[in-house]
Protein backbone atom coordinates (compact mmCIF):
# COMPACT_ATOMS: atom_id res chain seq x y z
CA UNK A 1 0.00 0.00 0.00
CA UNK A 2 1.22 3.27 -0.77
CA UNK A 3 0.57 5.41 1.68
CA UNK A 4 2.58 9.05 1.06
CA UNK A 5 2.32 11.26 -1.87
CA UNK A 6 6.67 11.23 -1.40
CA UNK A 7 6.56 7.32 -2.43
CA UNK A 8 4.53 7.65 -5.12
CA UNK A 9 6.31 11.04 -6.65
CA UNK A 10 9.41 8.86 -6.00
CA UNK A 11 8.36 5.98 -7.92
CA UNK A 12 6.90 7.52 -10.38
CA UNK A 13 10.13 9.86 -11.26
CA UNK A 14 12.06 6.65 -10.85
CA UNK A 15 9.80 4.28 -13.14
CA UNK A 16 9.89 7.35 -16.19
CA UNK A 17 13.32 8.54 -15.55
CA UNK A 18 14.40 4.62 -15.89
CA UNK A 19 12.15 3.97 -18.82
CA UNK A 20 13.86 6.72 -20.65
CA UNK A 21 17.70 5.37 -19.62
CA UNK A 22 16.09 1.97 -20.77
CA UNK A 23 15.19 3.58 -24.35
CA UNK A 24 18.03 5.30 -24.62
CA UNK A 25 20.45 2.65 -23.66
CA UNK A 26 19.46 0.11 -25.82
CA UNK A 27 19.38 2.50 -28.58
CA UNK A 28 22.71 3.42 -28.30
CA UNK A 29 23.48 -0.21 -27.54
CA UNK A 30 21.74 -1.71 -30.54
CA UNK A 31 24.27 0.32 -32.80
CA UNK A 32 26.73 -2.51 -32.08
CA UNK A 33 27.60 -3.27 -35.95
CA UNK A 34 26.30 -7.24 -35.26
CA UNK A 35 22.88 -6.39 -33.90
CA UNK A 36 22.62 -3.76 -36.12
CA UNK A 37 22.39 -5.84 -38.97
CA UNK A 38 19.05 -7.90 -37.44
CA UNK A 39 17.10 -4.76 -36.74
CA UNK A 40 13.49 -4.40 -37.76
CA UNK A 41 12.98 -2.28 -40.81
CA UNK A 42 11.07 0.57 -38.28
CA UNK A 43 14.27 0.64 -35.90
CA UNK A 44 15.44 4.14 -36.37
CA UNK A 45 18.98 3.98 -37.47
CA UNK A 46 21.60 6.61 -37.89
CA UNK A 47 23.94 7.63 -40.70
CA UNK A 48 27.25 6.21 -40.79
CA UNK A 49 29.91 8.06 -39.66
CA UNK A 50 27.79 9.96 -36.82
CA UNK A 51 29.22 11.07 -33.88
CA UNK A 52 27.46 11.96 -30.38
CA UNK A 53 28.13 15.78 -30.69
CA UNK A 54 29.06 17.68 -33.78
CA UNK A 55 31.65 20.39 -33.00
CA UNK A 56 29.78 22.37 -35.81
CA UNK A 57 26.45 22.41 -34.74
CA UNK A 58 28.10 23.26 -31.21
CA UNK A 59 29.25 26.07 -32.35
CA UNK A 60 26.47 27.15 -34.06
CA UNK A 61 24.15 27.25 -30.99
CA UNK A 62 26.96 28.74 -28.93
CA UNK A 63 26.86 31.69 -31.31
CA UNK A 64 23.24 32.23 -30.60
CA UNK A 65 22.28 34.67 -28.11
CA UNK A 66 19.76 32.74 -26.38
CA UNK A 67 22.02 29.36 -26.10
CA UNK A 68 23.86 30.61 -22.84
CA UNK A 69 21.03 31.87 -20.55
CA UNK A 70 19.44 29.08 -21.41
CA UNK A 71 21.33 26.57 -20.57
CA UNK A 72 23.14 28.63 -17.40
CA UNK A 73 19.17 28.94 -16.51
CA UNK A 74 18.62 25.12 -17.00
CA UNK A 75 21.52 23.78 -15.00
CA UNK A 76 21.23 26.08 -12.40
CA UNK A 77 17.58 25.03 -11.70
CA UNK A 78 17.58 21.43 -12.03
CA UNK A 79 20.51 21.60 -9.44
CA UNK A 80 18.27 23.21 -7.29
CA UNK A 81 15.39 21.21 -7.92
CA UNK A 82 17.71 17.70 -7.66
CA UNK A 83 18.95 18.82 -4.34
CA UNK A 84 15.67 20.46 -3.24
CA UNK A 85 14.64 16.75 -3.90
CA UNK A 86 17.54 15.00 -2.38
CA UNK A 87 16.99 16.69 0.85
CA UNK A 88 13.52 15.87 1.01
CA UNK A 89 14.48 12.14 1.15
CA UNK A 90 16.04 13.05 4.90
CA UNK A 91 14.16 11.32 7.68
CA UNK A 92 11.80 14.74 9.07
CA UNK A 93 12.35 15.09 12.53
CA UNK A 94 9.59 15.93 14.79
CA UNK A 95 10.88 19.13 15.80
CA UNK A 96 7.76 21.59 14.95
CA UNK A 97 4.81 21.63 17.63
CA UNK A 98 1.53 20.50 17.63
CA UNK A 99 -0.71 22.92 17.70
CA UNK A 100 -3.99 22.16 20.26
CA UNK A 101 -7.37 23.16 19.48
CA UNK A 102 -7.03 26.11 22.09
CA UNK A 103 -5.69 29.28 20.81
CA UNK A 104 -2.11 29.63 21.58
CA UNK A 105 -1.50 26.21 23.19
CA UNK A 106 0.94 23.43 21.63
CA UNK A 107 2.46 19.81 22.72
CA UNK A 108 5.65 18.58 21.71
CA UNK A 109 5.66 15.49 19.71
CA UNK A 110 8.41 14.16 21.15
CA UNK A 111 6.77 14.29 24.69
CA UNK A 112 3.88 12.10 23.00
CA UNK A 113 6.53 9.68 21.80
CA UNK A 114 8.33 9.48 24.72
CA UNK A 115 4.81 8.68 26.80
CA UNK A 116 3.80 5.97 24.15
CA UNK A 117 7.18 4.71 24.57
CA UNK A 118 7.13 4.22 27.81
CA UNK A 119 3.69 2.60 27.88
CA UNK A 120 4.99 0.11 24.94
CA UNK A 121 7.49 -0.93 26.82
CA UNK A 122 5.66 -1.78 29.89
CA UNK A 123 3.71 -4.60 27.70
CA UNK A 124 4.81 -7.82 29.23
CA UNK A 125 7.23 -9.75 26.47
CA UNK A 126 8.52 -5.78 24.72
CA UNK A 127 11.81 -6.00 25.26
CA UNK A 128 12.94 -2.34 23.84
CA UNK A 129 10.58 0.28 22.09
CA UNK A 130 11.18 3.43 19.85
CA UNK A 131 8.38 5.76 19.06
CA UNK A 132 8.34 8.55 16.89
CA UNK A 133 5.10 10.88 15.78
CA UNK A 134 5.51 13.13 12.74
CA UNK A 135 3.26 16.04 11.96
CA UNK A 136 1.57 15.84 8.72
CA UNK A 137 -0.61 17.97 6.92
CA UNK A 138 -4.28 18.65 8.13
CA UNK A 139 -5.01 17.43 11.73
CA UNK A 140 -2.99 14.00 10.85
CA UNK A 141 -0.31 12.30 13.08
CA UNK A 142 1.62 9.56 12.24
CA UNK A 143 2.95 7.56 14.56
CA UNK A 144 5.82 4.80 13.80
CA UNK A 145 6.33 2.25 16.48
CA UNK A 146 9.00 -0.02 16.81
CA UNK A 147 8.96 -3.01 18.95
CA UNK A 148 11.65 -5.00 19.95
CA UNK A 149 10.10 -8.59 21.25
CA UNK A 150 11.73 -10.28 23.72
CA UNK A 151 12.62 -14.28 23.02
CA UNK A 152 10.23 -16.91 22.61
CA UNK A 153 7.18 -13.81 22.08
CA UNK A 154 4.81 -14.06 19.09
CA UNK A 155 3.00 -11.13 17.75
CA UNK A 156 0.02 -12.73 19.49
CA UNK A 157 0.90 -12.33 22.66
CA UNK A 158 1.78 -8.53 22.50
CA UNK A 159 -0.80 -7.00 19.23
CA UNK A 160 -3.77 -6.84 21.64
CA UNK A 161 -1.70 -5.02 24.24
CA UNK A 162 -0.11 -2.66 21.42
CA UNK A 163 -3.31 -2.08 20.07
CA UNK A 164 -4.31 -0.51 23.48
CA UNK A 165 -1.22 1.46 23.42
CA UNK A 166 -2.42 3.29 19.85
CA UNK A 167 -5.57 3.57 20.96
CA UNK A 168 -4.77 5.23 23.88
CA UNK A 169 -1.97 7.74 22.39
CA UNK A 170 -5.01 8.78 19.42
CA UNK A 171 -7.90 9.41 22.62
CA UNK A 172 -4.56 11.82 24.10
CA UNK A 173 -3.78 13.27 20.42
CA UNK A 174 -7.59 13.93 19.94
CA UNK A 175 -8.48 16.12 17.40
CA UNK A 176 -5.43 14.43 15.47
CA UNK A 177 -6.39 11.51 13.79
CA UNK A 178 -3.45 9.07 14.50
CA UNK A 179 -2.12 6.46 12.23
CA UNK A 180 0.20 4.29 13.07
CA UNK A 181 3.19 2.21 11.50
CA UNK A 182 4.02 -1.03 13.67
CA UNK A 183 7.14 -3.15 13.19
CA UNK A 184 7.93 -5.96 15.16
CA UNK A 185 11.30 -7.29 15.46
CA UNK A 186 12.72 -9.78 17.47
CA UNK A 187 15.60 -8.07 20.13
CA UNK A 188 18.88 -8.90 19.10
CA UNK A 189 20.04 -11.73 21.40
CA UNK A 190 23.15 -14.00 21.36
CA UNK A 191 22.31 -16.54 19.36
CA UNK A 192 21.75 -20.12 20.74
CA UNK A 193 23.51 -22.99 20.30
CA UNK A 194 22.21 -26.27 19.19
CA UNK A 195 19.96 -27.97 22.10
CA UNK A 196 21.59 -30.86 24.01
CA UNK A 197 19.28 -33.70 25.24
CA UNK B 1 3.90 53.71 45.58
CA UNK B 2 2.97 49.90 44.62
CA UNK B 3 1.02 47.66 47.00
CA UNK B 4 -1.98 45.59 46.84
CA UNK B 5 -0.56 42.54 44.89
CA UNK B 6 -1.83 39.30 46.76
CA UNK B 7 1.23 37.44 45.04
CA UNK B 8 3.28 34.99 47.16
CA UNK B 9 6.24 36.98 45.87
CA UNK B 10 7.81 39.87 47.50
CA UNK B 11 7.60 43.21 45.38
CA UNK B 12 11.02 44.46 44.42
CA UNK B 13 12.42 47.21 45.88
CA UNK B 14 12.53 49.02 41.70
CA UNK B 15 8.67 50.09 41.99
CA UNK B 16 9.22 52.74 43.65
CA UNK B 17 10.82 54.49 41.12
CA UNK B 18 7.74 54.69 38.96
CA UNK B 19 5.45 57.24 39.17
CA UNK B 20 2.76 57.72 41.80
CA UNK B 21 -0.63 56.93 41.72
CA UNK B 22 -0.12 53.88 39.27
CA UNK B 23 -0.18 50.49 40.42
CA UNK B 24 2.56 47.71 38.80
CA UNK B 25 2.95 44.48 39.03
CA UNK B 26 5.99 43.33 38.29
CA UNK B 27 6.80 40.47 35.78
CA UNK B 28 8.11 38.42 38.48
CA UNK B 29 4.33 38.37 40.70
CA UNK B 30 2.26 37.24 37.66
CA UNK B 31 4.91 34.86 36.48
CA UNK B 32 4.78 32.99 40.04
CA UNK B 33 1.04 34.14 40.10
CA UNK B 34 0.64 31.89 37.28
CA UNK B 35 3.11 29.05 38.17
CA UNK B 36 0.82 28.58 41.40
CA UNK B 37 -2.27 28.46 39.16
CA UNK B 38 -1.28 25.94 37.17
CA UNK B 39 -0.55 24.13 40.41
CA UNK B 40 -3.39 24.34 41.44
CA UNK B 41 -5.27 23.06 38.05
CA UNK B 42 -2.30 20.26 38.13
CA UNK B 43 -1.64 19.19 41.29
CA UNK B 44 1.56 17.56 41.76
CA UNK B 45 3.05 18.71 38.93
CA UNK B 46 5.89 21.72 38.77
CA UNK B 47 5.46 24.01 35.59
CA UNK B 48 7.69 26.75 34.14
CA UNK B 49 5.95 29.97 33.60
CA UNK B 50 7.40 32.97 31.63
CA UNK B 51 5.54 36.48 31.57
CA UNK B 52 5.63 39.78 30.49
CA UNK B 53 3.74 42.72 31.35
CA UNK B 54 3.23 45.43 28.73
CA UNK B 55 1.42 48.02 30.34
CA UNK B 56 -1.83 47.03 31.71
CA UNK B 57 -1.89 43.45 30.08
CA UNK B 58 -0.24 40.53 30.58
CA UNK B 59 1.12 37.60 28.28
CA UNK B 60 1.76 34.33 30.08
CA UNK B 61 3.56 31.27 28.55
CA UNK B 62 3.22 28.07 30.41
CA UNK B 63 5.27 24.82 30.17
CA UNK B 64 3.66 21.98 31.64
CA UNK B 65 3.64 17.91 31.92
CA UNK B 66 0.22 16.30 31.69
CA UNK B 67 -0.82 13.00 33.02
CA UNK B 68 -1.10 10.50 30.40
CA UNK B 69 -3.03 9.45 28.79
CA UNK B 70 -5.88 11.84 29.04
CA UNK B 71 -7.02 13.80 26.39
CA UNK B 72 -4.70 16.55 25.92
CA UNK B 73 -6.81 19.05 24.30
CA UNK B 74 -9.41 19.36 26.95
CA UNK B 75 -6.35 19.48 29.78
CA UNK B 76 -5.20 21.96 28.18
CA UNK B 77 -8.31 23.75 27.27
CA UNK B 78 -9.07 23.56 31.38
CA UNK B 79 -5.15 24.68 32.72
CA UNK B 80 -5.71 27.53 30.30
CA UNK B 81 -9.42 28.99 31.50
CA UNK B 82 -7.95 28.35 34.81
CA UNK B 83 -4.53 30.40 34.85
CA UNK B 84 -5.86 32.81 32.64
CA UNK B 85 -9.10 33.54 35.33
CA UNK B 86 -7.04 32.81 38.58
CA UNK B 87 -4.12 35.55 36.94
CA UNK B 88 -6.35 38.03 35.93
CA UNK B 89 -7.90 37.91 39.31
CA UNK B 90 -5.05 38.36 41.36
CA UNK B 91 -3.23 40.70 39.42
CA UNK B 92 -6.14 43.18 38.54
CA UNK B 93 -4.09 42.78 35.06
CA UNK B 94 -5.94 42.18 32.05
CA UNK B 95 -4.76 38.64 30.52
CA UNK B 96 -6.18 37.87 26.88
CA UNK B 97 -4.92 34.26 26.92
CA UNK B 98 -2.10 31.96 28.04
CA UNK B 99 -0.11 29.95 25.97
CA UNK B 100 0.47 26.26 27.25
CA UNK B 101 2.78 24.28 25.99
CA UNK B 102 2.75 20.69 26.48
CA UNK B 103 6.93 19.39 27.35
CA UNK B 104 6.44 16.02 28.70
CA UNK B 105 3.84 13.81 29.51
CA UNK B 106 3.93 11.78 32.79
CA UNK B 107 2.59 8.30 32.16
CA UNK B 108 1.33 6.63 35.35
CA UNK B 109 4.32 5.65 38.17
CA UNK B 110 2.91 2.02 38.19
CA UNK B 111 3.99 0.30 35.26
CA UNK B 112 0.76 -1.41 34.08
CA UNK B 113 -0.04 -2.35 30.54
CA UNK B 114 -2.84 -0.71 29.21
CA UNK B 115 -5.93 -2.72 29.46
CA UNK B 116 -6.87 -4.18 26.00
CA UNK B 117 -9.89 -3.07 23.90
CA UNK B 118 -11.94 -6.42 23.24
CA UNK B 119 -11.02 -8.09 19.86
CA UNK B 120 -13.02 -7.78 17.02
CA UNK B 121 -12.91 -11.09 15.47
CA UNK B 122 -14.58 -10.04 11.91
CA UNK B 123 -11.15 -8.41 10.65
CA UNK B 124 -12.44 -5.99 7.91
CA UNK B 125 -9.91 -6.18 5.24
CA UNK B 126 -7.29 -8.54 4.47
CA UNK B 127 -3.83 -5.09 4.95
CA UNK B 128 -1.96 -4.96 1.94
CA UNK B 129 1.91 -5.26 1.79
CA UNK B 130 4.18 -1.96 2.87
CA UNK B 131 5.13 -0.33 0.22
CA UNK B 132 9.04 0.85 0.12
CA UNK B 133 9.26 4.80 -0.07
CA UNK B 134 12.38 4.35 -2.28
CA UNK B 135 14.37 7.16 -0.16
CA UNK B 136 17.62 5.70 -0.70
CA UNK B 137 17.91 4.64 -4.58
CA UNK B 138 16.16 8.53 -4.92
CA UNK B 139 18.63 9.97 -2.75
CA UNK B 140 21.42 8.56 -4.32
CA UNK B 141 20.27 9.37 -8.00
CA UNK B 142 19.08 12.98 -7.13
CA UNK B 143 22.08 13.72 -5.44
CA UNK B 144 24.28 12.28 -8.24
CA UNK B 145 22.09 14.73 -10.57
CA UNK B 146 22.40 17.31 -8.38
CA UNK B 147 26.50 17.29 -8.49
CA UNK B 148 26.36 16.83 -12.44
CA UNK B 149 24.10 19.73 -13.04
CA UNK B 150 25.64 21.83 -9.82
CA UNK B 151 29.09 21.14 -11.62
CA UNK B 152 27.83 22.50 -15.20
CA UNK B 153 26.73 25.36 -13.39
CA UNK B 154 29.61 26.54 -11.41
CA UNK B 155 31.51 26.00 -14.52
CA UNK B 156 29.79 27.98 -16.94
CA UNK B 157 29.22 30.76 -14.21
CA UNK B 158 32.67 30.69 -13.68
CA UNK B 159 33.39 31.07 -17.59
CA UNK B 160 31.21 33.73 -18.44
CA UNK B 161 31.24 36.24 -15.21
CA UNK B 162 35.36 35.21 -14.50
CA UNK B 163 35.84 34.88 -18.23
CA UNK B 164 38.22 31.88 -16.93
CA UNK B 165 38.94 29.05 -19.45
CA UNK B 166 36.09 26.40 -18.87
CA UNK B 167 37.25 23.14 -17.38
CA UNK B 168 39.00 20.38 -18.17
CA UNK B 169 37.00 17.68 -17.81
CA UNK B 170 33.95 19.88 -19.23
CA UNK B 171 36.42 20.27 -22.67
CA UNK B 172 37.53 16.23 -22.55
CA UNK B 173 33.35 15.49 -22.53
CA UNK B 174 32.82 17.84 -25.44
CA UNK B 175 35.65 16.20 -26.94
CA UNK B 176 35.07 12.98 -26.48
CA UNK B 177 31.18 12.85 -27.68
CA UNK B 178 32.24 14.50 -30.85
CA UNK B 179 34.86 11.45 -31.40
CA UNK B 180 32.91 8.69 -30.62
CA UNK B 181 29.65 8.18 -32.64
CA UNK B 182 26.84 5.52 -32.50
CA UNK B 183 28.17 1.90 -33.19
CA UNK B 184 31.86 2.57 -31.37
CA UNK B 185 32.47 -0.05 -28.37
CA UNK B 186 33.12 2.45 -25.68
CA UNK B 187 29.55 3.58 -26.90
CA UNK B 188 27.71 0.36 -27.36
CA UNK B 189 29.12 -0.15 -23.34
CA UNK B 190 27.73 2.93 -22.36
CA UNK B 191 24.57 2.29 -23.65
CA UNK B 192 24.35 -1.29 -22.18
CA UNK B 193 25.10 0.41 -18.98
CA UNK B 194 22.59 2.92 -19.66
CA UNK B 195 19.76 0.14 -20.47
CA UNK B 196 20.30 -1.50 -17.25
CA UNK B 197 20.24 1.33 -14.87
CA UNK B 198 16.81 1.89 -16.45
CA UNK B 199 15.80 -1.42 -15.76
CA UNK B 200 16.74 -1.36 -12.17
CA UNK B 201 15.09 2.10 -12.10
CA UNK B 202 12.04 0.21 -13.18
CA UNK B 203 12.48 -2.69 -11.24
CA UNK B 204 12.33 -0.30 -8.06
CA UNK B 205 9.42 1.64 -8.88
CA UNK B 206 7.03 -1.11 -9.57
CA UNK B 207 8.12 -4.07 -6.87
CA UNK B 208 6.96 -3.11 -3.33
CA UNK B 209 10.35 -3.86 -1.50
CA UNK B 210 10.74 -4.33 2.13
CA UNK B 211 11.19 -7.85 1.69
CA UNK B 212 12.18 -8.32 5.08
CA UNK B 213 8.56 -7.46 6.61
CA UNK B 214 5.62 -9.25 6.61
CA UNK B 215 2.51 -7.74 7.00
CA UNK B 216 0.43 -8.61 10.33
CA UNK B 217 -3.23 -8.50 10.44
CA UNK B 218 -4.43 -6.61 12.95
CA UNK B 219 -8.16 -6.03 13.97
CA UNK B 220 -7.36 -2.12 14.66
CA UNK B 221 -8.41 0.76 11.67
CA UNK B 222 -5.42 2.77 11.56
CA UNK B 223 -3.01 0.75 12.49
CA UNK B 224 -0.85 -1.44 9.94
CA UNK B 225 1.64 -3.80 11.37
CA UNK B 226 4.38 -5.73 10.14
CA UNK B 227 6.97 -8.07 11.65
CA UNK B 228 10.76 -8.84 10.44
CA UNK B 229 10.95 -12.03 8.69
CA UNK B 230 14.12 -12.86 11.27
CA UNK B 231 11.65 -12.13 13.97
CA UNK B 232 9.29 -15.14 12.29
CA UNK B 233 12.19 -17.38 11.59
CA UNK B 234 13.69 -17.12 15.34
CA UNK B 235 10.14 -17.60 17.02
CA UNK B 236 10.01 -20.85 14.78
CA UNK B 237 13.56 -22.18 15.27
CA UNK B 238 12.74 -21.40 19.69
CA UNK B 239 9.49 -23.39 18.70
CA UNK B 240 11.19 -26.22 16.73
CA UNK B 241 14.27 -26.61 18.71
CA UNK B 242 11.90 -27.02 22.01
CA UNK B 243 10.66 -30.09 20.51
CA UNK B 244 12.20 -33.98 22.58
CA UNK B 245 14.97 -35.19 20.38
CA UNK B 246 15.36 -32.11 17.95
CA UNK B 247 19.18 -30.99 18.26
CA UNK B 248 19.88 -28.55 15.40
CA UNK B 249 17.14 -26.48 13.46
CA UNK B 250 17.80 -24.49 10.12
CA UNK B 251 14.43 -22.61 9.36
CA UNK B 252 14.09 -19.80 6.15
CA UNK B 253 11.07 -17.82 5.96
CA UNK B 254 10.83 -16.78 2.93
CA UNK B 255 7.56 -14.44 1.38
CA UNK B 256 5.30 -17.35 0.26
CA UNK B 257 6.82 -20.61 2.10
CA UNK B 258 8.81 -21.72 5.55
CA UNK B 259 11.47 -24.61 5.21
CA UNK B 260 12.62 -26.06 8.57
CA UNK B 261 15.02 -28.79 8.40
CA UNK B 262 15.71 -30.48 11.35
CA UNK B 263 18.13 -32.87 12.99
CA UNK B 264 16.59 -35.97 15.06
CA UNK B 265 19.21 -37.56 17.91
CA UNK B 266 16.37 -39.95 19.39
CA UNK B 267 13.08 -41.10 19.41
CA UNK B 268 9.81 -41.82 17.11
CA UNK B 269 10.89 -40.52 13.43
CA UNK B 270 7.13 -40.08 12.59
CA UNK B 271 6.34 -39.05 15.93
CA UNK B 272 8.59 -36.02 16.02
CA UNK B 273 8.27 -35.28 12.84
CA UNK B 274 4.50 -34.75 13.40
CA UNK B 275 5.65 -32.96 16.65
CA UNK B 276 8.08 -30.44 14.90
CA UNK B 277 4.86 -29.55 12.27
CA UNK B 278 2.87 -28.63 14.60
CA UNK B 279 5.11 -26.99 16.83
CA UNK B 280 6.01 -24.52 13.53
CA UNK B 281 2.92 -24.13 12.48
CA UNK B 282 1.56 -22.91 15.96
CA UNK B 283 4.48 -20.42 15.84
CA UNK B 284 3.35 -18.96 12.17
CA UNK B 285 0.18 -18.89 12.66
CA UNK B 286 0.84 -17.28 16.28
CA UNK B 287 2.56 -14.44 14.01
CA UNK B 288 -0.83 -13.75 12.51
CA UNK B 289 0.57 -13.18 8.97
CA UNK B 290 -1.42 -11.70 6.02
CA UNK B 291 -1.11 -14.82 4.24
CA UNK B 292 -0.08 -17.97 5.84
CA UNK B 293 2.83 -19.34 4.41
CA UNK B 294 3.46 -23.01 3.76
CA UNK B 295 5.66 -24.89 5.78
CA UNK B 296 7.85 -27.36 4.30
CA UNK B 297 9.32 -29.57 7.73
CA UNK B 298 12.58 -31.91 6.73
CA UNK B 299 13.28 -34.11 10.08
CA UNK B 300 16.93 -36.00 9.27
CA UNK B 301 18.00 -38.15 11.75
CA UNK B 302 21.82 -38.27 13.42
CA UNK B 303 24.24 -40.58 12.23
CA UNK B 304 23.89 -41.74 16.18
CA UNK B 305 20.50 -42.06 15.78
CA UNK B 306 19.07 -44.99 16.58
CA UNK B 307 14.81 -46.56 15.61
CA UNK B 308 13.70 -46.35 19.52
CA UNK B 309 13.15 -50.13 20.88
CA UNK B 310 10.43 -51.12 23.38
CA UNK B 311 9.00 -48.19 24.95
CA UNK B 312 8.99 -49.93 28.60
CA UNK B 313 12.96 -50.79 28.75
CA UNK B 314 14.86 -47.61 29.14
CA UNK B 315 17.72 -48.94 29.07
CA UNK B 316 20.04 -47.45 26.50
CA UNK B 317 21.98 -44.73 26.50
CA UNK B 318 19.58 -42.00 24.89
CA UNK B 319 16.94 -43.44 26.01
CA UNK B 320 18.11 -42.94 29.91
CA UNK B 321 18.91 -39.32 28.83
CA UNK B 322 15.31 -38.49 28.33
CA UNK B 323 14.01 -40.12 31.30
CA UNK B 324 16.32 -37.85 33.12
CA UNK B 325 15.04 -34.28 31.55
Amino acid sequence: MIRTARTAVNRTALGAGGLALLLTGSWLAATDRTVARQLPTWWPITRTNAVLLEPGRLAQLRSEGWWTPTVMTASIGLTTLFAYWALGQLRPGSGRRLALPSPGCTVRPRALAEAVTARATAVPGVARTHARVLPRRGRRLEMELRVWLAPDTSPDAVLPALRAVTAEAEGAAAPYTTHTRLRLSAAATPRRGPHVR
Amino acid sequence: MTTAVPAPAPLPATAAQRGRGTTTVSERAVRRIAERATAEALPGRAARATATVPGRTAEVSLGVTLPYPSPLADAVRNIQHHVVDRTRELTGLDVPTAQVNVTSLAPPRCSRPPVSPPEETNSPRTPGRWWSGRRTPTALLTTSAALACGALALDLIQVHTAHSAAAAWRVSAVHWLSGHGPGDPAVVIAGGLTALLGIWMIVLAVTPGLRHRSTVRTAAERVDAAVDRSAVRSLVRDAVGDVPGITAVRVRVRRRRITVRARLAFGDRAEASAAVTAAARAAVSSCRLRRAPRVRITVTPEPVWQPPKAPSVPTTPLAAKEVDQ
